[in-house]
């Protein structure tokens, strides 16, 4: 649909931010393999920028489902004050 | 300051629980100054209204702006130590570029559009995009979480990210340095 969507590098750099996502499976092998895909061409390291400032956006998308207090207190949620969510 | 009924502001819900905040930063960069960054950039993001949409439960969407620059920062802080042992010039690195009005705006249409392609999404998609991406979990605790197989939340994760993905064009074309 959207040219860069055909773009080579620009689906290897959004893969690779994925893989880096997924912090089970990106061990010291995998980030030496990207790390040499990024120096090989400036472009690579322009389209992982690009792909990694994406999946940090979509970062900041307000929850749509509410996951109360599943983790994200620090501390057992003392001094958090949520309100009842719907 | 003057009495009003309406509700807080996201940006006094963040400076009212700014110590909480900065904790959940610190446990996740190495020091104290970074985490000092990590809450003034968030806080800068969150006054800035970085999504049309607003968050059903202000401290918690705080919390999560908060997490995931902090992981950001590690993230790029891992690429550039990485780069030290490909023995790459670091001044080849890209700078992240200045909060200007214009970046802000495009941030915010590109947020409201991802918001807006997560919501074409099958509800059980989106929850699990939002468990992986927004709260953190693995797929395995997902997995578990939901009490489905591994394989389908792994099929879910993928289906949400091409979503994500074809937002991309929008940072091309506005957001190209």
């Amino acid at each position: 649909m959207t040219h860069e969507q055909d773009d080579p590098i620009w689906n290897t750099a959004w893969d690779w931010v994925q893989r880096e996502h997924d912090r089970e499976s990106f061990d010291e092998a995998a980030r030496a393999e990207m790390t040499a895909w990024l120096v090989a061409q400036p472009s690579h390291r322009r389209a992982y920028d690009k792909a990694a400032q994406l999946w940090l956006l979509a970062g900041f998308v307000p929850p749509a489902n509410d996951f109360g207090d599943g983790g994200e207190s620090p501390d057992g949620g003392a001094g958090a004050a949520p309100r009842a969510g719907k | 300051m003057p009495l009003h009924t309406s509700e807080p502001s996201l940006g006094e819900v963040f400076i009212a629980n700014r110590a909480q905040l900065w904790r959940v930063a610190r446990k996740i960069v190495n020091t104290a100054d970074l985490a000092d960054d990590v809450v003034q950039d968030a806080y800068l993001k969150i006054v800035d209204g970085p999504c049309v949409r607003q968050a059903d439960r202000p401290i918690g969407y705080c919390c999560q702006v908060v997490r995931n620059m902090a992981l950001d920062y590690c993230r790029r802080h891992r690429v550039e130590a990485s780069y030290r042992t490909f023995d790459v010039d670091v001044e080849l690195l890209d700078v992240p570029a200045a909060a200007t009005p214009d970046r802000m705006m495009c941030e915010r249409q590109v947020i409201t559009a991802i918001d807006k392609v997560l919501s074409g999404l099958a509800p059980r998609t989106r929850l699990v995009f939002e468990l992986y991406r927004l709260e953190g979990l693995t797929q395995r605790e997902i997995a578990a979480r939901l009490g489905c197989a591994l394989g389908l939340v792994n099929g879910l994760i993928a289906e949400a990210a091409t979503a994500v993905k074809s937002c991309g064009h929008l940072l091309f074309e506005s957001g190209s340095r």
